[in-house]
């Protein structure tokens, strides 16, 4: 809901806010094209002038004297509904917003603001969603969706769609939407009617209040059971530009656009303005980016839930308004209700500076524990901890040792050993700076290899001049694709290669810009086939395409092996992605808010002990800190690199690029100390297994790649057959991951051990040394048990000295272990060892049921075997697939080594016969959906590139947090 | 002193005995005559689904289809499937007794052999090893995992049925506790397949384990009937009526099985009791409105804080008074048998002492720690008044799926906490919970339960991509609660 001048009032006088669209005929069948002109003239009743209508965000502030907050408060009313301070400090209620009540109260917002590319790019998409290209796609899939979704017989295909621009006037709304109820009543039709404004639910009666803003609703006809239309549908809608990761929109921000959506509905169902025999349908739809470009789509959702969320908040502040509303002066007595802190989530409030600097202030042991983020059902037990005592035994472990680890201001060594790989021979560390004006925008890379020879690379850096350009994307992969190759040996080599990123998030990025370049290259080759048979390439939707260029060879190895990670993300002993902070985290356990120590620098702080830390000092430190560890930059960060880029306000190339090289040396660095810290630390015993694991799976991943067979498929493409095999290798990759974790991390063991739904795990104590018997605290492990030790006072045996481990074909056999019978014993249980370590009575030990293990009655009496998963062999070539085995004999080799050429080309075929038979879109109806998600645009259609550039309107944003974009 | 607070008027209608079981007659003749054209060759239906809430009688249903099937030239052999073997022993020993023991073969591994029941073993030929499977089986009766295994290879020895498969008619007990990647090991063994299940099962891997959950796509772990919910190859139905739940529970199952077209119940309000002895102050008013029928909630106000989000011996301590005093004060049930056409035959009343041939109280937990005390709780109970072994029992939500109580003393999920989570807003483990008992069922929470509807952060529901309607877990919680009576007590 944002105050933007929409593409079409750029032109001069006499622009309508109706557009009659041509190209939606495609999507409503081809026998309903219709005249322009005829609807045009319907239209001009009540079309306005662009200018005469379009007040400016500006305009609207000083019009409206009580502020709604639109349908975003909505939202973040329930993102913030059990804090009273966020309720009673609603702009509704004081007459101010929460930005300016804190710059009043002397603590300004520094957490909640916007970047100016992320408002550039929220811009851009609302303007796409009213671009006229994408409305008849965008009301075509709606109200098919929901026809398909329900089974809606009173739902129809619409005969005909055209748009109305409301611009976000009252009056203009009201007559748009009687047009609208006209035109489907009268003809079937279906009108997308944008930048709507709509008296809030329960203020139509007080003009001073801010409307709310919905970006776009669909006015449809509403059949009865005959088939015959007695009114309309409005399906209330919005448009947001959340980012897909790894192709998906995270649930928590969809809840967020449909409870906006949501509200939109609440409001317009209760303004008497609504057409009689027009009825709020109980689904609305949310449009999002479907691909980089930012080309909306629209999903809908049934939002009966949604909207007794959003009128439960309405009605909370309703009451509160007139209770207290009206205040115009900020006043401290504005915040006097009690705030329920929380540092992850309070970030995007207003007021997030001026509730930690109280709760600071307060200095109680409560308010440390609210301070650090400890949730309020774990407090009791930690207080003791706060106040100078031992923590109770029921309290969190994990919890235990963060707010010791804050108070002392000394990280904790976990005692874990290393497993991880980072600065070792076949890795690349790899490092990017990227921009919130693109979903896979990237200002800059960074990237070293260490070759398996031993040879390590210096950084390089490399400044992107585009962020946003695709040829960005191509770029990014091709140096990723280089130094992969150089850490696997160079061409043709083989040693397995792991790529080191300072947070899960540039995995993200790396993958998703992978996955976006899989479908353009497999897209390719279908409209190759397409031409070689003489037919027009067209998309999915049956728009004409243009043929991109083939992936270089480095390009695709890179893309290659990022899908693979991608499939992989299940498999928890897969690493080709190895997260620094992960790595370091797992061997100390910090201070500080939970939110903070997700950052690789403040872990690092702590980690390197070089002095006592004040977390509060260091949180502030790092919030101020220009840099970021991972991908994702600072605000400051963000702006100064956005005015000086191209798309920026005042371009400066030189600037520019030491702006991107400022922002990757302090990521690189990170990256430096973090490994070098690592490199300190001994390595387990169990490192070589978890290596081989992934060996194994890169030598499959090779012949794939190889062949060019099944290498580009993402986790979600992943096919039935496929799916189901994973199941059991999933289950194998878990169960070794667990038997690994609890041999060689201490805190694992602890876990399962006190967990009462892992049967094979179970503390024990020493009870005597001669004969040496245990008190074992299990109903399940007994006599007749034979059992292993796995820790002896949180040490772990597998990494005692005269422990060793063979890796296996099968397995990974563990020997001169302590392992034995229980039997019946004095006081406990009598513990039969071959190999024992020197016990000592009252030892606190960690013991294993030695049948979870695959084998552990070796005649030695020492030895057990772990049982090596296999690999995903599903779909992929063996090892005598040839380049030749497909084509030579395709029945035998369909389903391992079939090349991409191969089966995009019948897909292709397929498609096209599918087509000819008006079995895809825009022809069917309800439209099918696109499983595939690739992201490739229309030619010559509309992007976040070729949009034409217009001025940020600045002021719109200036009130809102991140609950209001994110 | 406590005070309830009455549940909201169920304003839908309601029909019980024959009005009600005649729902289900219906349905599950409209499913034999759809079996029986596609036998013929009628129909190009593979699949029959009958969706059953908790306690619809469901087996009966399965059983007649089987028995119709065999008694048919057309069928020379059916199969029986379901997830786990405790779900067949029971299965078994019913359709043993109804079609004859000669023709009815359960097949179980030799793991497990040792433990079916002789009463199994006298209705059904019961085998260990593949080899022993009578030559003229009529009905095999076995694991999914097994059929899936070795359907190849029983049906080249036995030889194929009339339509050339191991089986003419494949079904699946408990079908929505079965994923999609075990059918698609068995869905090839029959040209029909009939899955008969409660749709309110929990799901067959813990949702957030999933890796493909809110993937639009094929997702392995999803029940498998849920894949076929548009598909044109299938016959669904919903069963419309339920005989377990007191007729004063009903607006709660309807809560749970909120889609349903029709939802009734057999019971009547009225026909099953509960008769409390002399209770003192504080729990008879708990007790009384428990024996009511009405599924209850009691939130208590005044207990010392929890120790940690999941361990709150305070409140199991209340709960164990409570338990006490009504192990002490004694009491009777009153049950109304009902014919199978549902209608009510004659009330009968036994007390508790003698009730010898089900599980009399259910405490039932969801976490770890709470289990363990929960056992702990049921053990010094059990040994105070000399119950029966399986009178009182402590069970995880999870292990007492499919069973039935006479009343259920359950922690509600929201008890304690500060948000609204994945595992407290777990509504199908929700389901299970409140829909066990036959007379009675208690739910027990810290106060705060309202508070926290209120003030949670809203989160979402069922993810994207997921089959079903979606609701947000706030406001499902609200609409479940709305059906119970509800009380606060105060301590002192």
């Amino acid at each position: 809901m944002f105050l933007h001048l929409p593409a079409d009032c750029s032109r001069p006088t006499g622009a309508h806010a109706i557009v009659d669209l041509e190209i939606a005929a495609s999507w409503i069948g081809r026998a309903s094209l219709r005249s322009s002109t005829q609807q045009g003239s319907q239209l001009l009743a009540y079309s306005t002038g662009c200018d005469a209508f379009r007040p400016t965000a500006t305009d609207w502030e000083d019009m409206a004297r009580l502020s709604t907050g639109g349908g975003t408060s909505a939202v973040a009313a329930s993102t913030h509904a059990g804090c009273e301070r966020f309720r009673r400090t609603d702009p509704m209620v004081i007459g101010v917003g929460r930005r300016q009540l804190a710059e009043h109260l002397g603590f300004p917002d520094t957490t909640g603001t916007i970047p100016e590319a992320r408002r550039q790019r929220a811009n851009i998409f609302e303007r796409l969603v009213r671009a006229e290209e994408f409305v008849s796609p965008l009301i075509t899939k709606a109200v098919g969706a929901i026809a398909k979704a329900i089974n809606a017989k009173d739902l129809p295909r619409p005969a005909a769609v055209r748009r109305a621009n409301c611009g976000i006037n009252r009056e203009t709304t009201a007559s748009a939407l009687q047009s609208a109820h006209e035109f489907a009543v009268s003809e079937n039709s279906a009108t997308l009617l944008t930048d709507l404004a709509l008296p809030f639910v329960g203020f139509e009666d007080e003009p001073d209040a801010t409307p709310v803003k919905p970006d776009f609703a669909i006015v449809s006809a509403r059949l009865d059971e005959d088939g015959d239309i007695v009114g309309s549908w409005l399906i209330m809608g919005d448009a947001k530009d959340y980012e897909r990761v790894r192709t998906k929109i995270d649930d928590q921000r969809m809840l967020k656009g449909f409870l906006q959506v949501a509200l939109g509905a609440e409001s317009i169902e209760a303004w008497s303005k609504l057409p009689s025999d027009m009825k709020v349908h109980t689904w609305g739809a949310l449009a999002v980016p479907r691909n980089s470009f930012l080309q909306p789509e629209s999903i809908v959702e049934n939002l009966a839930d949604h909207r007794r969320e959003v009128r439960a908040r309405v009605d909370e502040r309703t009451e509160l308004v007139k209770e207290h509303g009206g205040s115009p002066v900020p006043n401290e007595k504005m915040v006097e209700f009690d705030p329920t802190f929380d540092p992850a989530t309070c970030r995007t409030c207003s007021l997030h500076n001026y509730c930690q600097s109280q709760l600071r202030a307060l200095d109680t042991s409560e308010s440390l524990l609210v301070e650090l983020g400890v949730r309020p059902e774990d407090r009791g037990a930690l207080l003791e901890l706060v106040e100078g005592n031992e923590a109770p035994s029921v309290a969190p472990a994990s919890e235990v040792a963060r707010v010791r680890a804050s108070l002392l201001g000394v990280a904790e060594r976990t005692g874990k050993l290393r497993t991880d790989v980072a600065g070792e021979p076949g890795t690349v560390s790899f490092v990017l700076a990227k921009s919130d004006n693109a979903a896979l925008g990237v200002y800059g890379v960074a990237w070293k290899v260490f070759s398996p020879d031993g040879e390590e690379q210096p950084w390089n850096y490399r400044t992107f001049e585009n962020s946003q350009s695709p040829k960005t994307r191509l770029a990014v992969l091709a140096i990723a694709g280089e130094a992969i190759v150089e850490a696997s040996g160079g061409e043709g080599g083989a040693h397995p290669v792991h790529i080191i990123l300072p947070d899960a998030v540039t995995g993200d990025v790396l993958a998703s810009i992978a996955d976006s370049l899989a479908g353009v290259e497999l897209s390719r080759l279908r409209w190759e086939q397409d031409i070689a048979m003489g037919r027009e390439p067209l998309t999915f939707d049956g728009e004409p395409a243009s043929v991109p260029r083939a992936l270089s060879s480095e390009q695709r190895t890179a893309v290659s092996l990022f899908l693979e990670e991608d499939r992989a993300r299940t498999m928890t002993l897969r690493s080709i992605f190895v997260n620094l902070r992960d790595a370091v985290a797992d061997h100390f356990v910090v201070g500080g808010p939970t939110f903070e120590i997700g950052r690789l620098d403040f872990l690092m702080e702590w980690a390197q002990g070089n002095e006592i830390i004040d977390f509060r000092a260091l949180s502030d430190r790092i919030a101020d800190e220009w840099g970021t560890p991972g991908s994702r930059l600072s605000n400051i960060a963000s702006n100064d690199i956005h005015n000086v880029s191209t798309s920026g306000t005042r371009p400066d190339a030189v600037r520019y690029e030491s702006l991107v090289q400022d922002a990757l040396e302090y990521k690189t660095t990170l990256v430096d100390n973090a490994t070098a810290l690592l490199q300190e630390i001994p390595k387990s015993r169990t490192q070589e297994p978890y290596r081989a694991i992934e060996a194994d799976a890169q030598e499959v991943w090779r012949r794939r790649a190889a062949l060019e067979a099944s290498d580009l498929v993402r986790f979600g493409r992943t096919f039935r057959t496929w799916r189901n095999d994973q199941v059991e290798l999933l289950d194998a990759h878990g169960k070794c991951s667990d038997q690994l974790g609890a041999l060689s991390n201490s805190r694992v063991a602890d876990d399962y051990a006190a967990s009462a739904g892992m049967r094979e795990v179970a503390r024990a104590t020493v009870l005597a040394v001669e004969p040496l018997e245990i008190e074992v605290h299990s109903r399940r492990i007994g006599v007749g048990t034979s059992a292993i030790l796995l820790s002896t006072n949180g040490k772990m045996l597998v990494e005692e000295p005269h422990v060793s481990v063979r890796v296996q074909k099968g397995g990974f056999k563990f020997a001169d272990t302590c392992l034995g019978l229980l039997h019946e014993g004095g006081d406990g249980l009598r513990w039969d060892c071959t190999v024992r370590p020197d016990f000592s009575v009252g030892d606190e030990l960690v013991i294993a049921d030695a049948s979870w293990f695959e084998k552990s009655d070796y005649r030695t009496g020492h030895e057990f075997l772990v049982k090596r998963p296999t690999c995903d062999t599903s779909s992929a070539p063996n090892v005598n697939c040839t380049l030749l085995s497909y084509e030579t004999d395709p029945d035998e080799h369909k389903w391992c080594c079939r090349s991409h050429v191969a089966a995009e080309s019948e897909w292709s075929d397929e498609l096209a016969r599918r087509r000819d038979a008006g079995e895809l879109n825009p022809e069917t109806w309800p439209p099918v959906v696109d499983e595939d998600e690739f992201d490739v645009p229309a030619s010559g259609s509309l992007t976040n590139e070729t949009i034409d550039k217009e001025p940020d309107t600045g002021s719109a944003y200036d009130d809102m947090t991140m609950d209001d974009l994110e | 002193m406590i005070s309830f607070q009455a549940p909201q008027p169920d304003n839908e209608l309601s029909y019980h005995h024959t009005d009600a079981a005649r729902g289900n007659e219906e349905v599950t003749t409209e499913a034999i005559d759809k079996m029986l054209d596609v036998l013929r060759g009628h129909s190009d239906t593979k699949r029959i689904l009958l969706k059953a809430a908790a306690g619809a009688g469901k087996s009966f249903a399965l059983k007649s289809m089987v028995a119709t099937a065999i008694d048919s030239p057309l069928c020379k052999r059916v199969g029986v499937v379901a997830f786990a073997n405790k779900q067949l022993f029971p299965l078994a020993e019913d359709i043993g007794n109804k079609i004859g023991r000669e023709d009815v073969c359960l097949y179980v591994s030799k793991e497990r052999f040792p433990e079916v029941a002789q009463s199994v073993r006298d209705a059904a030929t019961v085998v260990d090893s593949m080899a022993n499977i009578p030559d003229n089986t009529k009905v095999l009766i076995s694991t999914s995992h097994m059929i899936g295994r070795v359907g190849t290879r029983i049906r080249s020895q036995l030889g194929e049925a009339n339509a050339g498969e191991l089986f003419d008619v494949l079904f699946v007990d408990e079908a929505w506790q079965l994923p999609l990647y075990l059918y698609s090991r068995i869905e090839r063994r029959a040209p029909l397949c009939v899955g008969v299940g409660d749709v309110g099962q929990l799901p067959p891997l813990d949702p957030s384990l999933n890796p493909w959950r809110g993937d639009p796509g094929y997702n392995p772990y999803r029940a498998w009937p849920t894949s076929f919910d548009d598909d044109p190859e299938t016959w669904s139905r919903e069963l419309p009526a339920v005989w377990r739940p007191t007729g004063e529970q009903l607006p709660l199952w309807r809560a749970f099985y909120r889609e349903w077209e029709d939802l009734n119940c057999v019971a009547a309000p009225g026909d099953r009791a509960i008769d409390l002895g002399h209770l003192p102050e504080e729990s008879a008013p708990i007790w009384q409105s428990v024996a009511s029928g009405t599924p209850t909630v009691v939130e208590v106000a005044g207990l010392p804080p929890a120790e940690a989000a999941d361990i709150d011996p305070a409140l199991l301590r209340k709960v164990e008074h409570w338990l006490d005093e009504l192990f002490t004060a004694g009491f009777s049930l009153t049950e109304t048998k009902y014919g199978d056409d549902g209608g009510p035959v004659e009330p009968k009343t036994t007390n508790f002492l003698d009730i010898e041939d089900k599980t009399v109280i259910a405490l039932l937990t969801t976490r770890n720690q709470a289990a363990d005390d929960a056992h702990a709780l049921a053990d010094r109970l059990t040994e105070k008044h000399s119950l029966r072994d399986g009178a009182l029992v402590a069970s995880t939500v999870d292990s007492w799926q499919g069973q039935t109580n006479a009343i259920t003393v359950a922690i509600h999920p929201l008890s304690g906490a500060s948000q609204l989570s994945d595992f407290n807003s777990a509504f199908g483990r929700l389901a299970v919970t409140c829909t066990r008992a036959t007379h009675g069922l208690l739910l027990v929470s810290r106060v705060g339960i309202d508070d926290l509807l209120s003030s949670a952060a809203a989160r979402p529901g069922t993810p994207l991509g997921e089959p079903g309607i979606r609701q947000l877990p706030r406001q499902t919680h609200q609409r479940i609660l709305r059906a119970f009576n509800r009380g606060v007590l105060h301590l002192e």
